[in-house]
């Protein structure tokens, strides 16, 4: 019961802030735009119309259409289906892998934690997105959940390396060696105290990093190494239109513009609950 | 101080030596066979066979991989399957165009970020702050790809100031105008990033140490505020942000990727990206050998500045 | 009369998330030159905003000054902005300061050196060579050995009490006519904290430099200070000479505070504490701030407004509506209630005995880790715990009290020797088998804060055990026995549902020690778990554990720093030093004849919360730094601090003998 009185203090905390609430709004708007796509617009995001290409801005299509006459707008909510999905479920694919690495090296520590640290270290010179292209030529890629797969194992080392730190910050504390003292479990200790304790800031990276994972596959999808043709994606719809910005500038425009914004929107809720959940900081914003 | 460099300097032969594993293990976890990849499938048994035994595919890949990397170690990085030319020309060509743009963003970010972050810090909740945060929040949003394709777009499509695509160093034969203009687009779409990420590592440190007892310390000795935050502030928040200069570099060759396919930069990154749909397996492990072996020596740097800057490790 | 310096009306408020919350209100305060003030609080009763404040120093925003004005030699320092050039002239230069932490308030980047020389070319305009000799001339006036060689050190190649040294360094660096020392020794240990103390008063003599000594220790103010401020929830609540506070109080904070903090001089009767909590800044009181923990308080407390400061005597003011005489019959009632007895005299029966427990850690060198020594934490202890006792381990920082308590717990993997729970050596025991009896041995933790787990109800803290040692079978047992846990702690059962951070500190501490009874142990450790607690708070806990002794024939092992805590809590005293047991008997007998030296220099350093007490007592300052057991001295560990040590001392340890009865001393001497 009081679990969810401090939980909505912090809701509390977070959406206090102005800001915060405009990244809400905006990730919401982008979430619904991608679920009721079908319904928002008239068009289907697949028929090409070659007679009715390269159009600019009109009524019917308030952004014009694509080379292939499709209209822009109605790929752009499908462009959010492609980035919200993988942006969620890669998110979800490392954190489950890298919190329970990071879980088991944290809690053992010594030897284990430091051949975990070199690995991560190694994985984490390699540029993301070369990571993740190197990862794209092993799952036959060109599908979304390829994709997922790819960006979610080349961001499991962030995971590890944060939740080894944090499991490690709390076994060490007085409440863990209490534990120790009144003679509980393994089970019991990393279940109900170490986990619990280690979600919070496991789930403000986890936010964060949607958005960085969304501005890698646009990369991937601009350089054609992300999904496949006729899917929709704001990257891809970029590499389609940026050499004929002479014509359509909106075409090249618009999807760069919703990505800086749907980034910038988990972007400022990780840094808003990270404000919220860390109470040295809290009343101070 | 000696001992910790000696710590360092053996963990980062570990990491480049797990970098080796990794890159080569990975090609080898694509799908495919080799030796059609580097004849095409229209070939007859016996070439199939030659190249198959060429390769070592017959041995372990313990084996094989010990031998990929002594030869590497001499230099020998194989062959490029696409290209037929050995992978070592390729890179003399590809990776000095990268370096040139890569350090010259670096410098730009590392002096711009600290620069940026201290106003911030400093003058926190000021307009000088929440325009420079917005901006970093921006910067650290923007596609590099994206931002590229727009500077085109108005700089070269619209106002013709720059050139849209090529690269060439300035003691080529362009000369040194030339090369400037080729190189401001580039770099500014690969600092932006940077400049951003770094503005903010140094604000939320200035803020930390600006609250710390020694702060409050120098205030009480009647110091002036600027002497508190040069002397005082700064030389500790610097600290913490010498640490993700490495990461900085990390990001700054990421974008590299991207953006040189934008302006046809003919580096490293469009070498990688022109490869991996190739499926050019020796080009691709020596970039990614070469790039993260940088990186992780980047960080061996950074780390040994970082223990030269904070005399808590520098002198036990 | 001008005084030197004056505080009138002073009102602090900070922004925080619940609206503007008042840290100081309406302060009013004075110093003359060459005297020493005390200002006395607990933590939140806004003692340092005041002073913070008045220098400008506090961080705007959140802060605020809402008004007053201060008064430096007849000149209004509110006057000027906070960064203006005639402020910084005072910072520093009029008026220096010493804070609490001498491990964070030096720059860590920068050389004790830059930092000292900064100052006197700042103030007082030397050249840098001068300003060079000047620095070495106060590091050694401070008492820096080496002082011209140490220049170009940092912070952290110092101990905390060289710190405070260097600290001391910076304030008299720009020549100052006043120190405002902030809490300068509350991080410091007992021995240090007298020699830091020491220091400053003879400065403050020597140089004619006013004083101003910001505590919540009554004892240091009690020896030092001519004039102090009691302060309670950002108000005065009293002032006057340091004889009237401590023989005549009249406000009933003063009063409970006094009664609350056990004197190493008294005998041992019971603790009287204050009741309720300290009040937070964010939730003011309309009337007398006191008033809901004042056992006197009337209506006219509660929403009379804060009451003014009346004269009670010559110099001697107290802000409080209720007159004196009404209190003391009051007074008189509440005394005869509170029974005097003693305490219960302990069994016969030993249920823990540490018989020559060793702690070492190996100390490895090189890249490849190769062991090159060992370093000795506990070296041979020895010590018997008896059913219903209470034994206190004390000693200053590094000597190994905690890494006894440890030991004893079995959470630490390097001890040696052996520890007898009743006929067992546990420490033999694998931990396997030890698990299903960890439960007859708990402890209770020092930190209140990070020893519950934050995101559990305190009711599942306290109960968490219950099912796993089978205590309770069913769901209805559970709850009837942890709202009778909470019950003997003193905790509302009603509470159970709230988590840890909803609670005080000395609500944290209760459920800590609600979760150590729990299993129905037999012995608890209590790694001083009353230090992080508010003084008037600290009394309170002392009562229930003795309660719960008397009630549940408990064993304690009472670790802590503070000598006059553990002799009244005590029924025998062990004195740890570096990690060795140098004296152990009763501690009445402790008290009385302690025999060895190092015994009687910390008796001699624990200030008394008395004035004339303190004028009487003999003062021998021990010299020397506590060393740490890196640097351990051939021969006895204190030889080298020791001013009885002869040649004998420094080649051989000496072992603990049984001088008088029952009083066993490891020492040459005897």
């Amino acid at each position: 019961m009081k679990q969810r009185s401090r939980f909505s203090y912090t809701m509390k905390a977070l959406f206090s802030r102005p800001l915060v609430v405009a990244a809400a709004i905006i990730v919401l708007l982008f979430l619904l735009a991608a679920i009721f796509a079908p319904f928002l617009s008239p068009y289907d995001p697949y028929e090409t119309d070659i007679t009715g290409a390269l159009k600019g801005p009109t009524a019917a299509h308030i952004l014009g259409t694509d080379k292939l006459g499709r209209d822009i707008a109605t790929r752009l909510m499908y462009g959010a289906r492609t980035s919200l999905l993988i942006g969620f479920a890669s998110v979800m694919i490392s954190a489950l892998i890298g919190v329970l690495i990071g879980l088991v090296c944290g809690f053992y520590g010594g030897i284990v934690n430091e051949i975990l640290s070199r690995v991560v270290d190694a994985l984490m010179s390699i540029p993301n997105i070369m990571l993740a292209m190197a990862l794209s030529m092993m799952f036959s890629s060109g599908t979304i959940v390829g994709l997922m797969i790819v960006l979610g194992l080349a961001t499991v080392p962030t995971y590890a390396r944060i939740m080894a730190a944090e499991v490690m910050r709390i076994r060490d504390s007085d409440f863990m060696v209490a534990e120790k003292v009144l003679g509980m479990s393994s089970a019991r200790k990393i279940f109900s105290h170490l986990l619990p304790n280690c979600i919070s800031p496991i789930l403000v990276v986890l936010t964060a990093n949607i958005g960085t994972t969304i501005l890698c596959e646009s990369s991937l999808n601009f350089l054609g190494l992300g999904v496949a043709a006729p899917t929709a994606s704001w990257g891809g719809m970029v590499n389609e239109a940026y050499m004929m910005m002479m014509l359509t500038p909106a075409y090249a425009l618009a999807p760069g513009l919703c990505i800086m914004l749907l980034v910038l929107g988990f972007n400022i809720l990780g840094d808003g609950l990270r404000d919220a959940i860390d109470p040295r900081l809290r009343g101070t914003l | 101080m000696g001992r910790y460099i000696c710590k360092r300097l053996l963990q980062a032969i570990l990491v480049i030596f797990l970098i080796s594993v990794f890159s080569y293990f990975l090609m080898y976890l694509v799908p495919g066979d080799p030796v059609y990849a580097v004849l095409g499938s229209d070939i007859t048994r016996e070439q199939y066979m030659e190249q198959f035994y060429l390769m070592e595919l017959d041995k372990p890949i313990i084996i094989r991989y010990v031998h990929w990397l002594t030869r590497f170690l001499t230099g020998d990085f194989g062959t490029s399957y696409r290209y037929s030319v050995p992978v070592s020309e390729l890179l003399a060509q590809r990776l000095p165009i990268t370096m040139y743009l890569g350090i010259i963003s670096l410098v730009i970010s590392v002096i711009l970020g600290v620069l940026c972050g201290t106003i911030c810090g400093t003058n926190r909740g000021k307009a000088a702050d929440n325009i420079l945060t917005v901006l970093a929040n921006l910067g650290s949003v923007v596609p590099g790809f994206w931002l590229a394709v727009v500077g085109m777009y108005i700089f070269s499509m619209n106002l013709g100031w720059l050139p849209s695509y090529g690269f060439a160093f300035p003691w080529e034969g362009a000369g040194v105008a030339a090369s400037l203009k080729q190189t401001i687009m580039p770099v500014v779409c690969l600092s932006v990033g940077s400049i951003a990420g770094l503005t903010r590592q140094m604000r939320s440190g200035m803020l930390e140490v600006i609250r710390q007892d020694y702060i409050r310390t120098a205030r009480s000795k009647g110091l002036k505020e600027s002497t508190v935050v040069v002397h005082h502030a700064m030389k500790n928040a610097i600290i913490p942000v010498v640490t993700i200069i490495g990461l900085s570099l990390r990001n700054i060759v990421s974008g590299a990727v991207t953006i040189e396919t934008v302006f046809s930069i003919t580096g490293m990154g469009s070498l990688l990206v022109n490869s991996i749909l190739a499926r050019d397996l020796p080009v691709i492990q020596a970039c990614i050998l070469i790039i993260a072996g940088m990186v992780a020596i980047s960080n061996l740097v950074v780390d040994i500045c970082y223990g030269y800057l904070d005399p808590r490790i520098r002198i036990q | 009369m001008e005084h030197f310096w004056e505080i009138n009306k002073l009102s602090v408020s900070y922004k925080t998330m619940d609206g503007m919350t008042k840290a100081v209100d309406q302060v009013s305060l004075y110093v003359d030159r060459g005297e020493t003030i005390g200002i006395v609080g607990e933590s939140g009763s806004g003692k340092s905003q005041t002073q913070l404040a008045a220098l400008q120093l506090i961080p705007v925003p959140p802060g605020r000054i809402d008004e007053g004005e201060v008064l430096l030699s007849g000149r209004n320092l509110l006057s000027f902005s906070r960064k203006s050039r005639e402020m910084r002239e005072v910072r520093g230069g009029q008026i220096g300061m010493i804070f609490q932490e001498p491990m964070t308030s030096l720059n860590p980047v920068k050389t004790i050196g830059a930092q000292i020389m900064e100052s006197i070319t700042l103030h007082r305009g030397l050249a840098k060579e001068q300003a060079r000799k000047e620095a070495v001339a106060l590091l050694e006036k401070v008492g820096i050995l080496d002082a011209e060689s140490r220049l170009s050190d940092y912070p952290h190649q110092f101990s905390g009490g060289m710190r405070q040294r260097i600290m001391i360094a910076i304030a008299l660096a720009g020549d100052p006519e006043m120190i405002i020392a902030d809490e300068p020794t509350t991080a410091l240990d007992v021995t240090t904290q007298a020699q830091i103390l020491e220091l400053l008063h003879q400065l403050s003599v020597e140089k004619h430099i006013a004083l101003v000594l910001i505590t919540h220790n009554l004892g240091i103010v009690a020896r030092y200070a001519s004039r102090i401020y009691v302060m309670y929830a950002g108000n005065v609540v009293e002032t006057g000479t340091a004889e009237e506070i401590f023989h005549q109080p009249v406000h009933p904070y003063t009063k409970g505070l006094l009664k609350a903090v056990p004197r190493l001089d008294s005998e041992d009767e019971r603790l009287t504490p204050i009741d309720g909590v300290p009040p937070s800044p964010a939730n003011r009181q309309k009337g007398c701030q006191f008033a809901p923990r004042c056992r006197y308080a009337t209506e006219a407390c509660l929403d009379g407004g804060i009451p003014p400061m009346q004269e009670i005597a010559p110099g001697h003011f107290a802000a409080c509506h209720l007159s004196s005489v009404r209190q003391t019959a009051a007074t008189a009632e509440q005394e005869k209630q509170e029974n005097k007895k003693p305490k219960p005299a302990p069994g016969e029966e030993a249920v823990l005995r540490a018989e020559d427990l060793c702690v070492s850690f190996a100390v490895r060198k090189g890249l490849l880790m190769r062991e090159s020594g060992r370093l000795e934490v506990l070296r041979n202890v020895n010590f018997t715990l008896h059913k219903g006792e209470t034994l206190g381990l004390v000693g200053e920082s590094g000597c190994g009290k905690t890494t006894t308590a440890k030991a004893v717990l079995k959470l630490l993997n390097e001890a040696t020797g052996k520890v007898w729970l009743g006929d067992q050596d546990l420490l033999a025991m694998p931990e396997r088998t030890f698990k299903k009896q960890r439960r007859r041995i708990q402890m209770i933790f020092q930190d209140p804060y990070s020893s519950l787990d934050p995101r559990m109800t305190a009711g599942g803290i306290v109960g968490e055990p219950l099912f796993p040692y089978g205590l309770v079978k069913t769901r209805q047992e559970y709850d009837k026995r942890v709202d009778e846990l909470f019950r003997l702690v003193g905790l509302e059962p009603s509470m159970r549902d709230r988590v840890a951070h909803e609670f005080s500190g000395g609500q944290r501490q209760r459920i800590g020690i609600a979760r150590a009874l729990a299993t129905n142990p037999d012995i608890l450790i209590c790694d001083e778990p009353i230090s992080a607690l508010d003084v008037s708070i600290q009394a309170q806990i002392i009562n229930l554990l003795e309660d719960l002794q008397e009630e549940l024939g408990l064993s304690y092992l009472f670790v802590a720093h503070d000598l006059s805590v553990v002799k009244h809590i005590s029924h025998r005293v062990a004195v740890m030093y570096l990690g060795t047991i140098v004296e152990i008997t009763s501690s009445r007998d402790l008290y009385l004849d302690p025999l060895h030296p190092y015994t009687r220099a910390l008796m001699q350093a624990v200030p008394i919360p008395d004035p004339s007490a303190e004028k009487q007592r003999e003062q021998v300052i021990l010299g020397g730094e506590v060393p740490s057991i890196l640097r351990r001295p051939e021969g006895c560990p204190f030889s080298n601090r020791c001013s009885h040590a002869t040649d004998l001392c420094r080649k051989e340890q000496p072992q603990p003998k049984e001088v008088k009865e029952k009083h066993f001393v490891a020492c040459h001497l005897y």
